[in-house]
Order: structure tokens, then sequence, then C-alpha cells
């Protein structure tokens, strides 16, 4: 069906496609600084490089879970225990890392223990945790990884500390993951963290911030709403006559309220895409000018996911704004619509 | 004549809502930083530091502040930052007794039985980040380091509340953060301040006048002879904004020994030596001192004794074996002549102060060297048999350390490594030392049947960065850094007080920084933002009065041809536009604020693992209003405008040109 010439392009249309392509550009604006934010923080994440990841499950689990990254995966195991003489508390581990993911060589047999570099433990000593083991101090141990205040043993020896069987480990040192190979760590219930924390941190920060900008969208889309509803409000009272005509002649509901919210979608969809155009320009000219005022400014970054969710917000406020007067004026009778304009 | 119709103020409610919700929560976004900085009170952070991330600022303040009267809470925190199951959070490293005397309060917490918030290997949790978590009491949190690879477990002892950003963190100990953040020993991130004298203490702070400080107290010798010359080093330096003068004075104990005046440029430095030298027998406390407002007290302990002798002997020998031993003064010359006894042997020095014996018995014995003038000095000497030994060659690597831990690019560090070989067979062992996982050194050791010996590594040419040095099962960590971070900053970094700090209040903490954002970058997006949503807010109520009043426009018509005039159209619409828009402004700032109140204690606005709290101060509240109330003039007297340009013949009849082209009758026909 050719579109009814109801609407035109008139200064009230002009006005209020001007009033969307701001609220658009408002939007554009924000997504933009945030994905700025992304882009500066990723630059920043880049500062701190590392390749190995924490892996727990807040649980005891068995090589058999982490089969599918355990060739680059040292995997450990510690428990509390009190430690007598002197009867202190201490944090005593055990690593296995056959395939050397581990930058430190850290390997003890037997009951034998080394204590961290911190540790005034020398000579034979009892570890009283589930269970109680005579241990003798070989020596120290210095890590890059590990604390200098825990008890370095064997696999063995925490197995007889915690009354444990076979193979049972409670942490991972994972080395190189990739996207799939974590996705699926946390699939099984992993908890994967990459070393040198501050990259996560900034990275979730920055997911927040995006997360938080997100409700930009409802300001926005609110006075979109309001435009579009003043907008159609205003065309239908001038055009009440031209549709009543057309309802007198068989334009059902349907196709009254389809030539309204097509109107509406019209000006909208213009509007939103000026509104793109010029939330462009703002933030390349918001980047622009705070570069030459302060000394270091965030990268504007546009994504075209982010200006496509724009423009399809701007349009569904609009439509929904507009949905008020166009079902006020799909309701009403013929005559009463002939009536009321002259 | 009502021209326009109540109704309209749900429209204008809606907008003013909209924006006085915006608003309210972009000062929220402007106020966030704040949330590092829970309580009243101020910050000190280091000055040369751009961010809360790396700032360090000496723990030594902390005690010079708790001394002022004027300071009324001193609390040293550690900033290290992780995250868990994706939930970004801070580890604040606190001491809990300081922590109480700035605040926040704690209003609730439950502690592990038998546990105490004290604890040092425990951790507490705020109740909105135990939430995120999903970690309670007894719970075990991982924690990786913030910077670099540390890994640290922690038992959850309790949980919190303070209705404060705390609630949003990890406390630990000061240790743990430091461990885990990898600052210095000695210094911290921030130190938070509560002072009924704020203007004093950042005066203090940030000096105008010249202010000094001493470093690197360094004698040229601990041990000495009576009468032997000691140089007493130490740096001063005038951390101030101006040139200035201060009297440096060197005690020992109470007797002053020497007062020198020094004059320096402000942020400028110099060397004192003072030469000094002893007759009393014992140890000296040597004190360089100066005053001022920072009082800094630098000590070093030097012992002055007998001349003695140094005997240089090896610990444990094989039964049968022979052995030399070497003799020095305390000042390592050389000593010739001196009697050495071992077992029932008694010898003297050669010209190189050296004497050979055989070992013939097992046993533990004393080695003694004695000299005219010098104090005796003796020697532990084990003799063992080499069948007490395994049959065999066995080096182990006992003890490896690294001096200094920290090194500029170019610089060299060096490793001592003690080799002990725990069998009754000598041999070559190859030691080697492996740099970031890869061989970076294979020293050849030639070691007798049980036989230990110290190895000096030279580590040298290295990159910048963090590398681990391992030898044998022994590692250690060492950071090379950049020349470029070693700027006068870096270097004010290292002195006592002086330099290393800014003072200000809880809002300036730069946190926008980490992402190379200025703190003004951001207060003009946010302003910029509020602007539009005010522009947004008036045009959606001018269109919506515009509406209304082409509703409107026959009874407008009527009256301009009964002979309205132009004010007298103003006259009638603007009053109603007035009321309407400052009726609607009332409802919609009322619920533009419950909509803020309810976002905010929602929780759902997130800033780098901190909750969101829009505070609707008294600033930003005067804003609201009144960009509510002009905005509502405003848009009344757009409208009224808008109603007294409407013309008479477009009023009251429809002319062509305002129809447009005449729909296509046949068309929509045939279509439908």
């Amino acid at each position: 069906m050719r579109s009814l010439p109801l609407f035109r392009f008139n200064s009230r249309a002009r006005s209020t496609s001007w009033g969307i392509a701001l609220c658009t550009m408002f939007i554009v604006a924000s997504f933009s600084v945030v994905s700025g934010l992304r882009t500066s923080m990723d630059k920043l994440a880049n500062n701190f490089e590392s390749d190995l990841f924490l892996v727990t499950d807040g649980d005891m689990f068995s090589p058999n879970d982490l089969s599918s990254i355990i060739d680059q995966a040292a995997l450990g195991a510690y428990t509390l225990a009190v430690a007598q003489p002197p009867g202190m508390s201490v944090t005593v581990f055990a690593v296995s890392d056959p395939n050397h993911v581990l930058p430190e060589v850290l390997a003890m047999d037997g009951n034998d223990v080394r204590v961290g570099s911190s540790l005034s433990l020398a000579g034979n000593i009892t570890l009283h945790s589930i269970a109680k083991v005579d241990s003798v101090v070989v020596g120290k141990y210095s890590s890059s990884i590990f604390p200098s205040d825990w008890i370095l043993g064997s696999q063995s020896l925490l197995n007889s500390l915690a009354n444990r069987s076979g193979d049972s480990y409670n942490f991972a040192v994972a080395k190189n993951l990739s996207r799939e190979e974590l996705r699926t760590l946390e699939g099984k219930g992993f908890v994967v963290q990459p070393f040198v924390g501050i990259i996560q941190f900034l990275d979730s920060g920055v997911n927040e911030i995006q997360a938080d900008a997100t409700w930009v969208l409802v300001p926005s889309s609110v006075f979109v709403a309001l435009l579009a509803y003043s907008y159609i409000g205003s065309e239908i009272s001038d055009r009440r006559h031209e549709i009543g005509i057309l309802k007198t002649i068989g334009a059902g509901r349907k196709k009254v309220l389809s030539y309204v919210l097509s109107g509406a979608a019209l000006i909208c969809g213009w509007g939103a895409a000026l509104g793109l155009a010029l939330g462009i320009v703002l933030s390349y000219g918001l980047a622009t000018a705070a570069s030459s005022l302060f000394t270091s400014v965030f990268v504007i970054h546009l994504q075209e996911s982010l200006l496509g969710m724009s423009y399809l917000a701007t349009l569904a406020a609009g439509v929904v704004g507009a949905l008020v007067p166009a079902l006020r004026m799909a309701m009403t009778r013929p005559v009463d619509d002939l009536k009321e304009a002259f | 004549m009502i021209l326009i119709r109540p109704r309209v103020i749900v429209a204008i409610a809606i907008a003013i809502a909209v924006f006085t919700s915006s608003v309210c929560v972009l000062s929220g976004l402007r106020s966030a930083p704040e949330s590092f900085v829970p309580g009243s009170g101020y910050v000190i952070s280091s000055s040369s530091a751009p961010t809360v991330f790396s700032s360090q600022v000496d723990m030594d303040l902390v005690y010079a502040l708790e001394s002022m009267d004027n300071i009324t809470g001193v609390s040293p925190e550690i900033f290290a930052f992780s995250s868990f199951n994706g939930v970004a959070f801070v580890v604040r490293g606190v001491d809990i007794e300081k922590l109480n005397s700035t605040g926040p309060r704690f209003l609730s917490y439950s502690i592990e039985e038998g546990s105490s918030m004290f604890s040092p290997s425990g951790v507490l949790l705020g109740t909105h980040l135990a939430n995120h978590l999903n970690l309670g009491i007894g719970d075990t949190l991982p924690l990786v380091s913030s910077y670099s690879s540390r890994i640290e477990f922690l038992k959850v002892i309790g949980v919190f509340r303070t209705d404060s950003p705390l609630d949003d963190e990890a406390l630990v100990s000061l240790d743990v953060a430091r461990y885990l953040s990898g600052l210095p020993a000695g210094t911290v991130s921030i130190i938070r301040v509560t002072t009924s004298q704020a203007e004093w203490l950042s005066n203090l702070l940030s000096p105008e006048r010249a202010r000094f400080t001493l470093f690197d107290l360094v004698p040229s010798k601990v041990v000495a002879g009576p009468g032997e010359p000691i140089d007493l080093d130490v740096k001063v330096r005038n951390w101030g904004a101006s040139s200035g003068s201060g009297l440096v004075t060197f005690r020992d104990g109470t007797k002053v020994l020497a007062e020198e005046l020094v004059s320096l440029n402000a942020s400028s430095s110099s060397n004192i030596t003072e030469r000094m030298e002893f007759e009393d027998l014992g140890v000296h406390t040597l004190e360089a001192s100066i005053s001022g407002d920072f009082p800094v007290k630098l000590s070093v302990k030097v012992t002055v004794v007998e001349p003695y002798l140094v005997l240089s002997a090896p610990s444990r020998v094989l039964v049968g074996d022979a052995f030399s031993v070497k003799v020095t003064t305390y000042s390592s010359a050389v000593v010739a002549g001196a009697q050495v006894s071992f077992d029932d042997q008694l010898l003297e020095t050669d010209s190189q102060g050296s004497a050979s014996f055989s070992a013939s018995s097992t046993g533990t014995f004393t080695v003694t060297a004695s000299c005219s003038g010098f104090a005796n000095v003796s020697h532990e000497l084990a003799v063992v048999n080499p069948s007490v030994y395994p049959d065999s060659f066995l080096p182990v690597v006992t003890s490896f350390t690294i001096s200094p831990q920290t090194i500029n690019e170019t610089e060299n560090a060096t490793g001592i490594a003690v080799l002990e070989n725990q069998g009754s067979v000598g041999g070559t062992f190859d030691m080697v030392v492996l740099l970031d996982s890869s061989t970076f050194r294979t020293i050849p050791l030639d070691l007798g049947p049980a036989q230990s010996k110290s190895v000096t590594i030279l580590l040298d040419d290295l990159a910048v960065g963090t590398h681990v040095v391992q030898v044998g099962s022994f590692s250690n960590e060492l950071v090379v850094q950049s020349w470029i971070a070693n700027d006068q900053d870096l270097i004010e970094l290292v002195l006592r007080y002086g330099g290393t700090t800014k003072f200000s209040p809880a809002s300036a903490i730069p946190i926008y920084q980490a992402a190379k954002i200025s703190e003004g970058n951001i207060a003009v997006a946010l302003f910029a933002m509020g602007a539009v949503a005010a522009v947004l807010a008036s045009l959606s109520i001018v269109s919506v009065f515009s509406k209304e009043i082409r509703e409107s426009k026959r009874k407008l018509g009527i009256l301009k041809t009964i002979g309205a005039s132009s004010s007298n159209i103003r006259r009638l619409v603007l009053p109603q536009a007035l009321e309407n828009s400052l009726a609607g402004g009332a409802i919609g700032l009322a619920f533009g604020y419950a909509i803020s109140d309810g976002l905010s204690r929602s929780g759902i606005f997130m800033l780098f693992g901190h909750t969101l709290i829009f505070t609707i101060d008294g600033a930003i509240l005067v804003v609201v209003l009144l960009g509510a109330i002009a905005i509502s003039v405003i848009t009344a007297v757009v409208s009224s405008e808008i109603a007294v340009r409407e013309t008479v013949i477009s009023s009251i009849r429809r002319l062509p040109e305002d129809r447009g082209p005449s729909p296509d009758l046949e068309s929509i026909l045939e279509d439908g």
C-alpha cells in the first residue's frame, strides 16, 4: 500500500526530529565515553601482563576435573595446621608441577618440610591438622608466589594431615589459558582468577560502568517518548478531519493505527539518524576539547553495536510514545472526527 | 477559559522526575571517588602518584601525626585490588584499632567463635561484598596479588556493617595487604586523618616555608677500636617551597658531638659528614637530628671494642685432613706472628697471616688466635669422621638471599647462596642459577668432604620488570625499575616525610586517572550530560504544551476574533502554563528524588567494586530545584509565545496549505 500523505515534514516535524536527535546524541555520547573508558582501561591492563591463573572451586578436586588443561597446570593443596613446637598456626602446602608451569621448583618428599623464609621453625616438629604427622624441617624455601609464612611439604604429607587418600587438590596454577578454556573451567564451577589481580579488578570495574551506562537509555527514551507523544498528538489534532474521512470510506482501526505509528516511526527514524551523526561528532569534539583543556584524556571509541542499540532504542521509544494518541485516534468514531474537525 | 488541561502535569512530572534522577545519578558518579575514603576526615596520599593505586606514604608519618595534639584519628591503609568469581573488590589493609579512631563506626558485626577482629590471617567482609561473593564466616577467600604473581588464602572470620563504602570491601591486616599489593615495608597507600584543625594540617604537610628532613645516616664503621676515627654521614633535604637553614645536631646519647647549620634551596639536598672518635668501650648510639614541625631523628649503633683479631677458619673438616686458618685485625690488616692453637698444636702465622694444621682426631675443638695488643679470638671447629657422612658427593643449597631486592635498570644486585656438601666425598658441583625459569648462570664449585661454601652471584644486565631468581629450592624476587621512574618525585618517596604527601579532602582522590582520565574530563562530561538532560526535559515539556495549545487553537481563534490582543493571550496562557509546570515540577522533583533514592538503595549502580550512593546534599538539591523551576518557567513562557503566534485564520479554519495534499482515496479503496 502506498503511504498515506497524512504527515508532512513541516516545522513541527523538523523541531521534533531535532529534539529526538538530541536525545539520541545524548545516548551515543554516553556510550562512546564508556567505550573510551573501556579502551583506556584495556591499555592500562596491558601494562600488567600475566599468563598465570589461580584456579579454585572452594573444595577438593581431582586431576581429572582439570583434564582439559592438565598439561598447562600445576596442582596444589593446602591445609591449616598447628606446628608444635612452638604451637603456632601455619598453612601447609604442596605443589605438583611436572610441566614446569611455575617459575620456580617447589618439591618435597616424604614427611620432610621446608619452612618459609619468615618462619623460624627448625628440627623435628609435629604438624597437627585432622591428623598428627611428625615431620623434620630440612631447610627453608622462598617463593615469588607463595607467602613466606607457609610450610612446604609433599602431597603425601598433606594427605596424611587431612586424612585423605589419592590425588586431590584444592588449587591449581594454570598457564596461558584461552578464552575457551576459561569458559570451560567456569562452566565446571571453577573460579579462575588471573594473577596480577588489578587486571580483573579494572576489567570488572569497567563492566560495572558499562552496565551503569545502559541506564542512560531510560531518561533519553522517556524524553523521546514524550516528544513523539506531543508530535503525534498535535498532528492528529490538525489532521483529524482527513483521518475521519479515511475511516468513513472504510479504513479500519488497524490501518489508522499503522498510519499514525508509521508517521511516528518515520520522524523518530530520521531524528535518530541525525542524532547518531551528531553524537559521533559530539563525542570526538568532546574528546578533542578535553584534550586541549586537560593533560590526559580518554580515547573516544564508538562501537557499531552501541550505535545500533541507540538507534533502535530511540525508534522504539518514539513508537511507544506515539501509541497513546494513536490508539485514542483509532478508537474514535468517524462522525466525531468529522464533527470535531469542523 | 482553560487552554492547557491539567493532565499535562503528568507529562511534566515525568520529564522533571527523569531530569532530577539523572542529575542525582550524575552527582553520584562525581562523588564516586569518595567511596575509597569512607567516613569523614582527610586523606594523605603520595603527591607523585597519580592514583590511589600507586600511592606510597611513609608509615613514620603515622607515628609523627599521632603525637600531635590537633590530630584526633590516624588510620594507615593499604589498597590491594582483587576479584573473585567475576566480582571486583577492594582489599583494604587496616590496623583495626587505628581504623576505629577515624571511623566509619562498625554498626554491627559477627565474628567466628574463637577469632578476633585483629586476627592477621583472617579477612573481614563487608555485608554487601559477602552477599556479592556469596561467602560467609568460615569460608576461604583465595586472593591474588594486585601487581605480581602472589597468592594468599584467607579464612573469612567475620562480616561487618558500617553503612559506608567499607561494606563493599574486604578488610585484612596491613601485612597481608602489603604482601598482596607489593608495597615496600614501612609504607602504606594512604593515611586517613581526622583533625580538629584542617587548615593547620594542610599547611603542615604542604609548607610554603623551608622544611627539612634527614635520611641515609651511615657510619663508615660499625665496629671500631678506641680512638679510631669514624665518619658519620647523613643527608639532609629541604622539602619546603622556599630556601632556608636548618641545624643538624649529632649526639652520642645525650652528649652533643657536633652541630652544623645547613642552608638549602627549595627541593634540594646536601650531604653532611662528621668525623668522630671514641675512647669508651661499648655500644654508642649515635644520633643525627633536626628540629621543626616534623622533627626527624635518625640513629645508628657503633660498637667500640678493644683491638681484636679476626680468625678465618673452616667450621668442619674431616679427620686426617689438613686445613689452614688466617688471622687479620678487625680492620682487615694481615697479622703475621700471631699465635694460633688447635688441639695440642701451637703455630705462628706467616707473613700472609696463615697457619696450617692437621686434624688427627674427631671432636669439636676451639681454634684460638692471640697477638700482643689485641684481644684473643676463638673459633669452633668440628673434626668429623667421614664414615658418618654418606659415601658420596651430596651438594645442597642451604640458603639464598638477594640484596638489594629492588634496583634500577643497569644497576646490579648480588645474590649469596650457601652450598653445603652433606657427603664425605668431595667433588665439583655446577650450581645453576635460574632467572625466570631459564638458566642465567652456571657456577662450577669444588667442594671438599662435608665442606660448605658461600657463593656470591652477580645479577647484572637485567631487563626492567620483576624477575624470579632461583638457586636450589630457594627463589627470590628481584625488581628492576626503569630509570624513567627515578625522577625527583620518586626520590622524594624514599624520604622520611617531606614531599611524599598530598593532603586532600576525600572527594579529591583521583581514581579516574587510573584510566588516564583527569578529574576535569569527568567533571566536564558529567556537567554536559546534566545540561543535556535539562535541555531535553525543557524540550519535552514545551512539546507537550505545544500540543495542548494546538488542541485549543479554536478557543484561541475565537478569542482573537473577538479582539483579544497578544498580551491578553499571553496573560491567559502564561499563568496556566506556569501553574501546571510548577505543579508538575514539584511532583516530578519528589518522584525523581524517590527514584534516585530507590536506585541508590537497590545497589544496582556499581563503580570499581563500590556501590554508588547518591547522597543528595544541599548543593545538589539547590541545583535540581533551580533547574526544575527554570525549566518550568522557561517552558511556560515559550508555550505562551506559541499561543500568541497562532494566527487567527489558521486557528478557526483550515487553509489548503495547512492540510497538505489530499488523500488519494482511489488508491486507498483499491488497497483496502
